[in-house]
């Protein structure tokens, strides 16, 4: 035996036990649930605002970092508006939190932002991306669905801070609540927003196991990090999940009366609940009371024929509005279990037709069992997972929330917690987070709080050249994080900046500018198979936040999925966050960022003062939301003064820019000088530092 | 630290266990179990690291030609009885059932109408070429290239309803959200070209194919890898064209003082590779805003190419376009090419159900003269050398009718019978692989999976299907799923 030989025996041997002892699956660290750790000592006892610092610190310690300074003023209401409700401070915000020199300006900030309804908004984002939420059916024909009322659903659930627990069970099982409101119903459509196919010809048992499967692929990473689906057709190669139990979990999801083959192919697909909105609900109660208080009258007293005849007519009226009202009530996509249960079979390598044994309902042994009391139905699962001692339903969530302002989670993988998954860069600081969480009631909010009110939030985002050598991609958070931001806060952010965006609350799902054609491109058929052409809006629902736009599955909205918004065919955790010339394109060249660009000349002309200095630094300031530096304001400056003079030699051209979306121009202002301003506006909203949180 | 093609292998899974242990074997030092652990996980490291730019060229795993791809996808399931393989037993048998149907179970249930009664094909089959190969009467100018292809026969998707198995040969995958052949490579190989996006789409003028962008998405991959649309009507990328009334010199002060403010931005924030990114893909969309016009403005070609790929007819304009926008992609230098001939399904499509002697006359019509052009023209350039040219569709057809037994039958689709070939780079010139039954009911021998097509493509492209992964949801993922068996007798 040669010398190679020997090393190579020695490596196999060392791998082997490396292997097996890194691998003993039951003592892999995310199967056992958190407790809270104390925070450690740290040197650098001025620093530390909370104990999520201190975790921080240790860590900066022991590698021999130390912590960036504080972020200046400016930059941290930014910082704060994006990460809490998705758009930029305004100009009057700014001012008013740099002169609150009090020691709670801060935490004011903070209450005022959570309070705003915009902070729903912006939370629900991510959530529908983990509930694949989308208006359309998918697969081949892709045609419309109107389940928006889950949707509002979700950013309502935000709003309020429905605790995580709630906000866990009424989804999972909502319907199943003793005296289920109609609220906790429509929260079920989670489990529903799953693909549906009208595709004729397929074999049907092999797609609503596909739903199915989607099911326990969704919750098994949205709630556990738990890469349960890779046990479909065989047990998991590296977790401790069997195949069995992958179809024990999969029992609680194919209860519902449900076909793999929808063949009226358009709307929302049973089963469904009528699903009137509050103010509908309002307006059907005065109905009510309207109708009775006739009855009312006729039982109370000897009608004469005249009032009789008035009678009929006003019963007749109300039953014509009523009529109106409930075309108009949407319908909602909602879980139900068959009153006799379904078998739910072992299959052979995952095939719909070679069942095995019949299962039972049950959960992953190595994360802790269903209790005595638990019913063996999806309110069973929802009490198992957030059971305390559940080992991951706290650290997913809190690892969601960390990453969505952090950038990075404390386990980078999200979607897998699993011996496969990245381990925790501050694997005490996500135990720490977890049992808070837990302790709080569950409060997102509180969480979040603690997070955004850190000195390791805090830090500016700047990084040394050393820092980037040891730590590029900022694990250990000796500085902030500094990335793009996402899809609907470009947009958004643009509209805010210009005064363009409508706030108003849910509703149906809105059409803003699109290239045209794109829908039929993609259809099937004549277009009308898949649900028609896009039909554009106009007027405020050009204007509307991005979490309202139509999500149609093989066609999302193109100036969103060019920064990375998915598709929404799968659950999702995570987004890329690429860097592209289309997103250039888009941003330079888009109807909705032309637009906005316009508006924003407008605004910059009324707003900005009257010299064209001051001007150039308003503009910026509103965009970036932080002062210019002498020498932008002067390349801002030179940029309209030969955009002016451009213009000035092409008047046409001027006014044709300034026909760029219906908003209408304000004719009080000069062309040229407002297609100037267009231009170096657009230029601005074009800054890296303007889509970007620093 | 490097692996063997000079990637970096920095940190994603820094933290992971898999990280742990190779950087154990990096201290031990260079070992070969090292190493090949070293590449294991070198592709979904650098990737995932956004100080790369995501196109940068990278060195393939094995030397190959091909520098280019042009995958020729037929949107319905042509009917190989009827094209490419020659199948006497059926005229004998003409309306007759097929005496011994293998047990139909499965996957072909619910599918198949009984009685299986063999419909032979109307079309004439002659031998073409040095090798000799049989060609049907619809294919008369590809037929010229008979020994420049390279067939498989038999290949097996593993459904055989349109929308998932368009998935299965386009994605690896008969469920959406998984990565198009085209991420793949341009995953595995970068882009050389800097003016236009590495992997372009051109569909069928008249609309998209089941899925629609799907079939050219990135699925879990990183965005940067999707497929472009460059759109068979209007302008040929979405915002490409500046704002109405901004010249294209004002558009460049535009660009040149961005760059200015965001450089400037960058003082003090030396080393942000995001930054750095942004920038550079300012600069090449605005090279792609005067560069993708002109390449897809076909008007400078000259009337004897015009007529090569059949643009002056009208059942071949179509297609012809397609076929010669894709020659002027590779010429600048796009990495990956897919075309879609049919839409959806209907009578666009090659779906022929019912009366497939008239549908596959209009289909054939439509692709053989762009197709035999575009292999002409690339030959001609010297660039079928290094372009490797696939032809696909999803599935192949029965022998037997479907429906009633008119004057005009039909087929059904048949999951097991696609029949494909490839064409230039290493593809071994008049090779075949895979053979089908008497009937092209079924594979006769080994059966082709679509997975095995897929690590062929893969190999000639100078990858290899096992290497080539992405760690996603807890799993190295590969375009092969469970690993394919690259097809030797086709690869020279």
């Amino acid at each position: 035996m040669g010398p190679r030989r020997v090393v190579s025996l020695v490596l196999v041997v060392g791998i082997t036990l490396l292997t097996s002892s890194a691998a003993l699956p039951d003592t892999h660290w995310a199967w056992i649930a958190p407790k809270r750790p104390s925070p450690p000592e740290v040197r650098g006892s001025a620093w530390p605002r909370g104990a999520i610092d201190r975790f921080v610190l240790a860590r900066l310690e022991h590698e021999g970092l130390s912590p960036s300074p504080e972020a200046d003023r400016e930059t941290l209401i930014r910082r704060l508006s994006l990460d809490l409700t998705g758009l930029p401070p305004t100009i009057e915000e700014i001012d008013g939190f740099l002169a609150d020199r009090s020691s709670d300006a801060y935490r004011s900030l903070l209450h005022r932002l959570f309070a705003s309804p915009r902070h729903g908004e912006h939370m629900a984002v991510t959530w529908l991306d983990a509930a694949r939420y989308a208006d359309t059916n998918g697969y081949n024909n892709d045609t419309p669905r109107y389940n928006w009322r889950y949707r509002d659903w979700v950013i309502g659930a935000f709003q309020r801070n429905l605790s995580y627990d709630r906000f866990v069970t009424e989804q999972l099982a909502g319907d199943l609540l003793a005296d289920a409101t109609l609220d906790q119903k429509i929260a079920t459509g989670f489990n529903r927003n799953h693909n549906v196919t009208s595709e004729g010809g397929i074999i049907d048992e092999e797609y609503r196991l596909e739903y199915v499967a989607d099911r326990v692929h969704t919750a098994s990473t949205v709630f556990m990090g738990l890469t349960l689906r890779c046990a479909r057709c065989h047990d998991h190669k590296f977790d401790p999940l069997s195949q069995r139990e992958y179809y024990e979990f999969f029992a609680f999801f194919d209860q519902i009366p449900e076909k793999g083959y929808h063949k009226e192919h358009v709307g929302n697909v049973n089963p469904v609940v009528q699903a009137p909105t509050p103010e509908q609900q309002a307006e059907l109660a005065r109905l009510d009371e309207e109708e009775k208080r006739l009855a009312a009258t006729a039982e109370a007293s000897r009608e004469s024929e005249e009032e009789l005849r008035e009678r009929g007519k006003a019963q007749r009226k109300l039953a014509r509005r009523r009529e109106e009202l409930v075309k108009k009530v949407p319908t909602a996509m909602v879980m139900q279990d068959l009153a006799d249960r379904r078998d739910t079979f072992f299959l052979e390598r995952g095939a719909y037709d070679r069942p095995g044994a019949k299962v039972a309902p049950g959960v992953p042994k190595v994360l802790s069992s269903l209790q005595e009391g638990d019913p063996r139905n999806r309110l069973g699962v929802a009490r198992w997972l957030t059971r305390p001692s559940h080992p991951l339903t706290a650290r997913v969530c809190v690892n969601r929330l960390w990453y969505r302002v952090m950038g990075n989670g404390i386990v980078a993988t999200l979607e897998d917690f699993g011996t496969q998954g990245a381990r925790p860069s501050h694997p005490e600081l996500l135990d720490w987070l977890a049992v808070e969480l837990v302790e709080s009631g569950w409060s997102l909010r509180h969480v979040l709080e603690l997070i955004v009110s850190s000195a390791t939030y805090r830090q500016s985002s700047y990084a040394t050249p050393e820092l980037l050598r040891v730590d590029p991609s900022n694990r250990l958070l000796a500085r902030a994080p500094r990335f793009r931001l996402a899809a609907e806060t470009v947009r958004d952010s643009a509209l805010s900046v210009s005064g363009l965006l409508v706030h108003r609350l849910g509703g149906p799902s809105v059409r803003p500018y699109q290239p045209r054609g794109l829908w039929v491109e993609v259809a099937v058929r004549d277009d009308s198979y898949s649900g028609g052409p896009y039909v554009q809006d106009h007027g405020p629902d050009l204007y509307r936040r991005s979490v309202y736009t139509w999500w149609k599955r093989t066609c999302p909205p193109p100036n969103l999925s060019v920064f990375d918004a998915p598709d929404r065919e799968f659950c999702r955790v995570r987004r890329s966050r690429t860097v592209t010339p289309l997103q250039a394109l888009v941003l330079l060249n888009d109807p909705t960022f032309v637009e906005a660009a316009r508006i924003l000349a407008e605004r910059t002309m009324r707003e900005g003062g009257v010299d064209v200095e001051s001007r150039a630094a308003w503009v910026f300031r509103r965009v970036t939301s932080r002062r210019a530096q002498g020498v932008e304001t002067r390349v801002l400056v030179a940029a309209f003064r030969r955009y002016r003079e451009a213009f000035s030699r092409d008047v046409t051209g001027a006014k044709r820019l300034l026909r760029v979306g219906e908003t209408k121009r304000d004719p009080k202002l000069e062309a040229t000088d407002l297609a100037a301003w267009t231009a170096v506006a657009s230029m601005v909203l074009n800054l890296d530092e303007s889509i970007t949180k620093g | 630290m490097s692996d063997e093609h000079g990637r970096s292998i920095e940190t994603r899974d820094a933290d992971s266990r898999r990280g742990f242990l190779l950087r154990s074997f990096n201290g031990i030092g260079g070992l070969a179990l090292g190493g090949l652990l070293a590449d294991e996980i070198a592709a979904e490291t650098t990737l995932s690291d956004p100080a790369r730019d995501p196109l940068d060229v990278r060195l393939s795993h094995r030397a190959r030609k091909a520098k280019h791809c042009i995958f020729l996808f037929m949107q319905g399931g042509v009917s190989q009885v009827d094209s490419f393989e020659h199948k006497p037993a059926l005229k004998r048998l003409h309306g007759k059932p097929i005496p011994s149907v293998p047990s139909l179970g499965g996957e072909l249930q619910g599918r198949l109408t009984f009685p299986h009664v063999c419909v032979s094909s109307p079309f004439e089959f002659r031998r073409h070429g040095e090798s000799g190969r049989y060609f049907s009467s619809l294919f008369p100018h590809l037929a010229k290239h008979a020994d420049e292809l390279a067939f498989i026969h038999g290949v097996k998707t593993d459904n055989q309803n349109h929308g998932p198995s368009t998935l299965h040969v386009t994605t690896g995958s008969q469920f959406p959200g998984h990565p198009s052949v085209g991420s793949w490579v341009q995953y595995g190989l970068g882009s050389p070209n800097r003016d236009m996006p590495g992997y372009c789409v051109i569909q069928d003028p008249r609309g998209a194919p089941v899925n629609g962008a799907a079939v050219w998405g990135n699925g879990y991959l990183p965005a940067a890898y999707q497929g472009t649309l460059l759109r068979a009507r209007g302008t040929p990328i979405l915002d490409l064209d500046r704002p109405p009334g901004l010249s294209r010199a004002e558009q460049r002060r535009e660009f040149d003082a961005l760059r200015w403010l965001n450089d400037l931005h960058r003082e003090g924030r030396k080393g942000s590779s995001e930054l750095d990114a942004r920038i550079s893909a300012y600069e090449l969309a605005f090279r792609m805003q005067s560069e993708a016009p002109e390449l897809v403005d076909i008007s400078s070609e000259p009337e004897s190419v015009r007529r090569l790929y059949g643009l002056d007819g009208s059942a071949t304009a179509g297609f012809g376009r397609q076929c010669l926008l894709a020659r002027r992609l590779v010429e600048a230098g796009v990495r990956y090419t897919l075309l879609v001939h049919g839409v959806q399904i209907g009578s666009e499509s090659w779906d022929d159900h019912g009366d497939v002697k008239a549908g596959m006359i209009r289909h054939s019509r439509e692709v053989d003269k762009p197709v035999a052009g575009l292999l002409s023209d690339l030959a001609q350039r010297g660039l079928l050398e290094e372009t490797l040219v696939v032809w696909a569709s999803e599935m192949g057809r029965t022998p037997f009718k479907n429906g009633g037994m008119t004057k005009n039958p039909g087929r059904d689709h048949n999951g097991w019978a696609l029949c494909m070939w490839m064409a230039g780079a290493d593809v071994k010139a008049g090779g075949t692989a895979g053979a089908t039954d008497e009937f092209s009911l079924r594979s006769a021998g080994d059966i082709i999976h679509i997975r095995d097509v897929h690590a062929t493509i893969l190999d000639l492209m100078g990858l290899d299907d096992q290497r080539l992964r992405y760690l996603h949801a807890g799993r190295l993922r590969r375009l092969t799923d469970t690993g394919g068996h690259v097809l030797h007798d086709i690869v020279s």
